[in-house]
């Protein structure tokens, strides 16, 4: 995200640009490079505030994604839209669980439970 | 000692039969398993539609740098001491099919990546894919398949049963903790309670050391759990959980890692 402020683009390329860091901490996971994986995390979340903070929350720009290919990125756009889509990103956390599909399964069956026991409220 | 390449040969394939009957004992577990979840179904769970090549099945089953490469297994290696029932989804995901044969085994280099976090990540893909194969009945094949590539890829052999082990299937607590005390290849030791942060609060040794709180557990989940606690989470503030668990108290903790263990699919619910 080098040289990429998220303030001036638009909401398909923060959701183009959320894809790419969703991808690359998918790939970090794979490798175990922690360094990685927190960078990637950090651009995600400036990513997701700056579409928050667009009229009408445009973090339902990124429900599209729950097909994406990539089970990252699927689990991801679903925990970052629970506030704006809740039953439906609910339900495909209850899907990704499912999978059997890990990492991703595990924190997502981690974040059914924190939501079941109100101790992680989506805002 | 030198160990002659004749007693080499059939101790490796010794090895592969092994495994392979692991993998058809699995297969039959589960299969008994499915006919006594389907002997009691819910005609409420979800299946793929029809025109999905799965469709009719059920969606699931029953409710309910370097150094940092280090820095996981590392952490994890000091850990083993060696180196709610929900509601049923109605999602169904068109390009999702978990455990389909669409779901092809992982490039595999024939040469051995020089580099530790290579191989860790060949290991960690083939584990995954194998046990993916649990949801579609297909691990005996995909352990046959892993012998296969194996053939071709000789230096996965000393990760053979790291590789297998990560799809066993979840047990008791109570089995867990006699795991602990039971040696045996592809298995960490693993503290329910993370001994790092735990003793940098002040927890003595007794408590996390104490036999409740070790279980053996598949090496690659061992890593994954571990994992899971370094890297920032939405659900913890962003924090990761380990950060988050600074401060608070053993039964907290005590949860936090239970949970884990449960939706890492080693502890049974």
């Amino acid at each position: 995200m080098r040289g990429l402020d998220p303030k001036t683009m638009t909401v398909d390329q923060l959701v183009e640009l959320f894809v790419e860091i969703c991808i690359g901490q998918d790939d970090a996971l794979l490798d175990d490079d922690l360094t990685k994986f927190r960078r990637l995390f950090e651009q995600m979340r400036a990513v997701l505030d700056e579409l928050k903070s667009r009229p009408g929350d445009q973090r339902t720009a990124l429900v599209p994604l729950y097909e994406h290919p990539n089970m990252q990125v699927r689990l991801k756009a679903a925990k970052n839209t629970l506030a704006v889509a809740p039953d439906e990103a609910q339900e495909v956390l209850e899907a990704i669980k499912a999978s059997q599909w890990y990492p991703q399964a595990m924190e997502a069956g981690m974040c059914l439970r924190n939501l079941e026991s109100g101790f992680f409220k989506p805002t | 000692m030198q160990v002659s390449a004749a007693s080499w040969r059939t101790s490796l394939q010794l090895h592969r039969v092994s495994a392979l009957l692991w993998g058809k004992v699995l297969e039959a577990k589960l299969q008994a398993l499915d006919r006594a979840v389907k002997a009691n179904f819910n005609p409420n769970q979800p299946r793929i539609p029809a025109g999905n090549p799965d469709g009719g099945q059920w969606t699931r089953v029953g409710g309910s740098s370097g150094r940092d490469s280090d820095a996981i297994s590392g952490e994890a290696n000091r850990d083993s001491g060696t180196d709610a029932n929900r509601q049923s989804s109605n999602v169904v995901l068109a390009s999702f099919k978990p455990g389909n044969e669409d779901d092809q085994p992982p490039k595999v280099p024939k040469e051995r990546p020089r580099s530790s976090r290579g191989r860790t990540r060949v290991y960690k893909e083939l584990a995954k894919w194998i046990a993916r194969g649990v949801l579609k009945e297909v691990v005996g094949k995909r352990i046959t398949a892993l012998l296969t590539i194996l053939d071709e890829a000789g230096w996965l052999e000393p990760a053979i049963d790291s590789i297998r082990t990560f799809a066993d299937p979840p047990k008791s607590l109570e089995e867990l903790q006699q795991d602990a005390y039971t040696s045996a290849p592809g298995y960490d030791v693993h503290h329910i309670v993370e001994q790092t942060s735990a003793e940098r609060d002040g927890f003595p040794r007794s408590m996390i050391d104490a036999p409740e709180n070790l279980v053996g557990i598949p090496r690659l989940k061992h890593w994954m759990i571990t994992g899971w606690y370094m890297i920032p989470n939405e659900d913890y503030g962003w924090m990761p959980p380990r950060q988050y668990l600074r401060g608070k108290g053993w039964e907290e903790r005590v949860r936090v890692g239970h949970e884990a263990l449960i939706e890492a699919g080693v502890l049974k619910p």
